[in-house]
Parts: structure tokens; C-alpha cells; sequence
């Protein structure tokens, strides 16, 4: 089912390179005294994919939103492409932001924009382009890149989620970034766009090569794109390798999660 | 027994949170509001916005209230045989209180709800944060231009609503005496003050910026979820309203000092 997608993801793994673009050291993170992160490490190398998994409310969200400084840890080390974040001002957070695109858990498309003024927004905000020619040229690749270029004057409301999936990962890639964090891309939709979505992000990264961190629920879609899979649990690394050796643990909490997806551990 | 004591503390402690949250909302949006960058086109087409989903609504509203309100004040000046002073009273009461008044309600419940709503369902489908990873203060963009909008548009309505309050008044006024419009209308400036007016455009600027500062704060600051969507809009109108009262008490009183 998903051989397509698994072919591109074990021939990228080979331009994996050495150099680590995201290093987290002990990341911690409460809200109104209910620790959420409680002391997570992750290290992302050039080229990787890495999947984060875990259950509903561990903190994945929130871990990937602390990279881009939409949320402001309580204590630890983040280093994105060589650059302590919580160190930055706002001019190099803009630049940051440049780098490290984030593609959001419901899409986030701006109701009140057309599919292009959503596209037009980063370009203008971010890169201060105004010509209307270079925009519009960006504007069509970045739909092109994720097959939406008849939707590019409709209203987001008027989108499916798969469709709304796409325009935000083109959103995203938009400002050509170097990372890209997914938060849960293939959540709320069926197997057969789940598995196009699966390949878009590989498609992505082979065509880009970039660097990405995914978070998912989905089995199907971690083994699909992971070089790399860590599992949080109550806030903390509770496992970290590649996906084969996960469903060999004996683990008995990883063996419950698995069991859960029926995974044929194998 | 000890149960009711820590749940009141606890009770206690979120009030004033809140109170600290809205205090630095408040002086976030004024410090953000005069400081560079400035979102002029946003600005604009949120006021164009307002103006839009008020204009009919503010229009007719104003128009009826103005033949209501005539209407019944009539007999009892006709008891006096003070019918003659019907403009005079009537415009009073109109530009001092019922203009404003009239227009707040309405932009309460249509501008403030829809604030609260639209920023709330931005909050909760991660809109708010898209915005700050794209180069933008959502902050700037999405709070100070809307309240700088309400601000602006609110005093502009409410003349808009004295107008047409008047013109309300003039029509029924013609269907009992004999009048012209130019006549109408001369009893009426005859009969106010400069401190009238002004206070009619000071009250719309306090309401306006009340409304948009509240429906704003409800907005943004909306619970997750589809649920707090909801809340948000209902929050925004009900302390907007509540607020808008408070305001009119007050400014009644500020306006006394300078007569
Ligand atoms: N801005 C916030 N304010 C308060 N609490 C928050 C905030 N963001 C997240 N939380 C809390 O942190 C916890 C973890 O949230 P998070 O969204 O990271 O979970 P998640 O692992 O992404 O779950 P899911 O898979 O459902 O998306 C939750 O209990 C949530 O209520
Ligand atoms: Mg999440």
C-alpha cells in the first residue's frame, strides 16, 4: 500500500548527513503548574526525517511550537541551524522563521484571505516582496509543488481537508525553508489521502532537501516517512530509533501503543 | 468548611489574574497602537468593514427611535402646552443621550460579537500563530486595528445616528404641526450647546474604543475549542453592552464639569 512512499523514503535516507540542525537538551515546559515537557531531548540531523509519536496530549504540539519560539520554554537549550533560539531578538527570529516552516495540526488558513492572499501573506510579511509579477509566479510553483493550482482563487472554506492540508504545506514552503515541522499532517483524513500526503512530505524533501521533524497518531505514516521515530511519554523521551527497532521492543508501555494500531510486529 | 475556603482563594486568585491580564492587554494595545509599524491598510479596511455591516442597520434603527421617541414625548408636552418646545426637548435628548446609546447597542452586538467571534476561531485554529511565524505581529494586525477602527468609526455612526434620529423626529413632528425641515432643524441648533455635540462624538469614542478593546480581549484570549468560540462572541457583547452603560454614567458626569 504505502511501497511508494516507503521506496522514496529509503533512498533519501542515504543523504543523511552528519550535521545536526535541531539540538534540544532538557526542555521543560508547564502550563498553570501542569507540566506539559518535562525534560525532552531531540537531535535532528541534515536530510533526516524524524517522527514524533506519542498519545493525545503529551506535549508534541507544544514541543515543535518551543522550536519557533511560539511558545517560550520554561528552562533548556534549543540550537536550530547552529543558533540559540532563546537567545534571539526579533529580527532573528523573523529570519528563523524563514528557515524553520511550520505546517499546523487544522492548516491555519486565514478564512478571511483567498487561497492566494494566503500564499501572498509570508511573501509580503516576511520577505517584504511586493511586485505582483514575482508573487504571482511564486505563488503558482508553491501550488504547483502540491498539485492545487486550480484552487489558487477559492475560498479556504470552500476546501476539503486534504485540499487545506496541501495549501498549508505550500503556505509553508513557500519561503523555501531548510526545516520543516509538521504537526500531525495526515490527522482527520482518510487512508488514500493520507498516503498522497505521506508522499508530498517526501517528495518535499527530496526535492528541497530538507530537514524535517513529523509529528503523528499514524503508524501507517511513521513507518511510511521515518528515518527516525521518538516516542514521548509523560513529557520525556520514552523511546528514540529507527522504526524497525521500535516494533521489535519489549517494551511493555510501546508494546501497549502498538498494539493499539495493530501493528504486526515484525 | 475548608473545601469553601480554598475554592474562594483559588477564586480570588483567577479574578486577579485576570485583572492583571487585562490590565497589560490594555496598555499592550496603547503602546503597540503609537509605536511603528503602523497597519494603515488594515486599519482602513476594518473601518470599511464596520461602516458596512452598521450602516443600514444604525440608518433604520435611528430613524424609527427618533419617531418613536417623538411620538410619545408629545402628549405629554401637549398637557403643558409646551408643544412648541418639541425640537428643543426632543434634540437634547437625542444628540446628548439617545444617539450614542443607540449606536453602541447596535455595534455591540453586531461589530463586538463578530471580533469576538473571528478572533476567537483564529486563536483556535492556529490563525494567531500561522500570523506570528509568517513575519507578522498578530498582536498589531489583528487587535490594534480593530480597536483603533471602532474607535474611529463609532463617533463617525454616531453622528450618522443623530442625523437620521432627527430626521426621524422631524417626520413626526410635520404629520402633527405645521413645519418645514429648515425650520425643524433651526429650533433644533437653536436649542443645543457645542457642548452637546461634543459630548455626543466624546461618548461614541469612549464606546468605540470600549467595544473594541473588550470584544478584542475576549477574542483573542478565547478558551480552545469550538466552545470558546461561542463564549467569546457571547462575552464580548454582554461586557461590550455592560461596559457601554457603565461608560455613559460616567461621561455624564464629566460633561457636567465643563457646562
Ligand atoms: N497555549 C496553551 N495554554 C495552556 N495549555 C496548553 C497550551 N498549549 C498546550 N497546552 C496543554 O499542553 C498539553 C499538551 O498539548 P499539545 O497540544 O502539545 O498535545 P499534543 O501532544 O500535540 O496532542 P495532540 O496529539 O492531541 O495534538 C495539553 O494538556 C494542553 O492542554
Ligand atoms: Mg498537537
Amino acid at each position: 500500500m504505502d511501497k511508494n512512499a516507503r521506496h522514496i523514503a529509503e533512498e533519501n535516507s542515504s543523504a543523511i548527513g552528519t550535521e545536526t540542525v535541531i539540538r534540544i537538551r532538557n526542555l521543560y515546559k508547564s502550563f498553570d503548574d501542569t507540566p506539559v515537557l518535562n525534560g525532552v531531548d531531540l537531535d535532528l540531523k541534515k536530510g533526516e526525517n524524524l517522527v514524533v509519536l506519542g498519545r493525545s496530549g503529551t506535549g508534541k504540539s507544544v514541543l515543535i511550537k518551543c522550536i519557533v519560539e511560539l511558545i517560550t520554554p520554561d528552562a533548556g537549550e534549543i540550537e536550530v541551524l547552529g543558533k540559540d533560539v532563546r537567545r534571539l531578538n526579533s529580527e532573528q527570529i523573523n529570519a528563523l522563521r524563514r528557515d524553520v516552516g511550520f505546517s499546523f495540526q487544522l492548516s491555519a488558513l486565514y478564512d478571511s484571505m483567498t487561497v492566494r492572499e494566503n500564499l501572498e501573506f509570508p511573501l509580503k510579511r516576511n520577505l517584504k516582496i511586493f511586485d505582483q509579477k514575482i508573487l504571482n509566479e511564486k505563488v503558482m510553483n508553491a501550488l504547483e509543488e502540491v498539485s492545487m493550482e486550480h484552487a489558487v482563487d477559492q475560498w479556504p472554506a470552500d476546501l476539503s481537508g486534504g485540499q487545506k492540508k496541501r495549501i498549508g504545506i505550500a503556505r509553508t514552503l513557500i519561503l523555501n525553508p531548510k526545516i520543516m515541522l509538521y504537526d500531525e499532517p495526515t490527522a482527520g483524513l482518510d487512508p488514500i489521502t493520507s498516503e498522497e500526503i505521506n508522499e508530498l512530505v517526501l517528495e518535499v524533501q527530496k526535492r528541497h532537501g530538507t530537514s524535517s521533524i513529523i509529528i503523528t497518531h499514524d503508524l501507517t505514516c511513521a513507518r511510511a516517512i521515518a528515518n527516525r521515530v521518538i516516542f514521548l511519554y509523560n513529557g520525556k523521551n520514552h523511546f528514540d530509533g529507527p522504526f524497525d527497532e521500535l516494533t521489535q521492543t519489549q517494551d511493555p508501555l510501546l508494546k501497549t501503543f502498538l498494539n493499539y494500531y495493530n501493528i504486526e510486529a515484525r | 468548611m475548608q473545601d469553601t475556603k480554598t475554592r474562594n482563594t483559588n477564586r480570588l486568585k483567577s479574578f486577579l489574574i485576570n485583572l492583571a491580564n487585562i490590565f497589560s492587554f490594555v496598555s499592550k494595545t496603547f503602546r503597540k497602537m503609537f509605536l511603528p509599524p503602523y497597519e494603515s491598510r488594515e486599519i482602513l479596511r476594518q473601518c470599511y468593514q464596520i461602516g458596512v455591516k452598521t450602516f443600514f442597520l444604525v440608518g433604520f434603527t435611528s430613524f424609527l427611535v427618533g419617531i418613536v421617541f417623538t411620538r410619545q414625548s408629545r402628549p405629554s408636552l401637549l398637557e403643558f402646552g409646551a408643544e412648541s418646545w418639541l425640537p428643543s426637548l426632543v434634540s437634547i435628548a437625542i444628540v446628548r443621550a439617545l444617539g450614542p446609546l443607540v449606536t453602541a447597542l447596535i455595534c455591540a452586538g453586531r461589530v463586538g460579537s463578530n471580533i469576538g467571534a473571528e478572533l476567537g476561531s483564529m486563536n483556535v485554529s492556529e490563525q494567531i500563530d500561522a500570523m506570528e511565524v509568517s513575519g507578522t505581529d498578530p498582536f498589531r494586525y489583528l487587535v490594534v486595528t480593530r480597536v483603533v477602527a471602532t474607535t474611529l468609526m463609532v463617533p463617525l455612526l454616531v453622528i450618522y445616528a443623530d442625523t437620521l434620529m432627527l430626521f426621524g423626529s422631524f417626520i413626526a413632528t410635520a404629520v402633527f404641526n405645521q413645519t418645514s425641515l429648515p425650520l425643524f432643524f433651526y429650533q433644533v441648533f437653536d436649542s443645543l450647546e457645542f457642548v452637546d455635540i461634543f459630548s455626543s462624538v466624546l461618548k461614541g469614542f469612549l464606546f468605540g474604543m470600549a467595544i473594541g478593546l473588550v470584544s478584542c480581549y475576549c477574542g483573542y484570549n478565547s478558551g480552545r475549542g469550538t466552545v470558546g468560540v461561542g463564549r467569546a462572541a457571547n462575552i464580548s457583547v454582554v461586557t461590550s453592552l455592560f461596559l457601554v452603560f457603565i461608560l455613559d454614567l460616567l461621561s455624564l458626569q464629566v460633561i457636567e464639569l465643563f457646562r
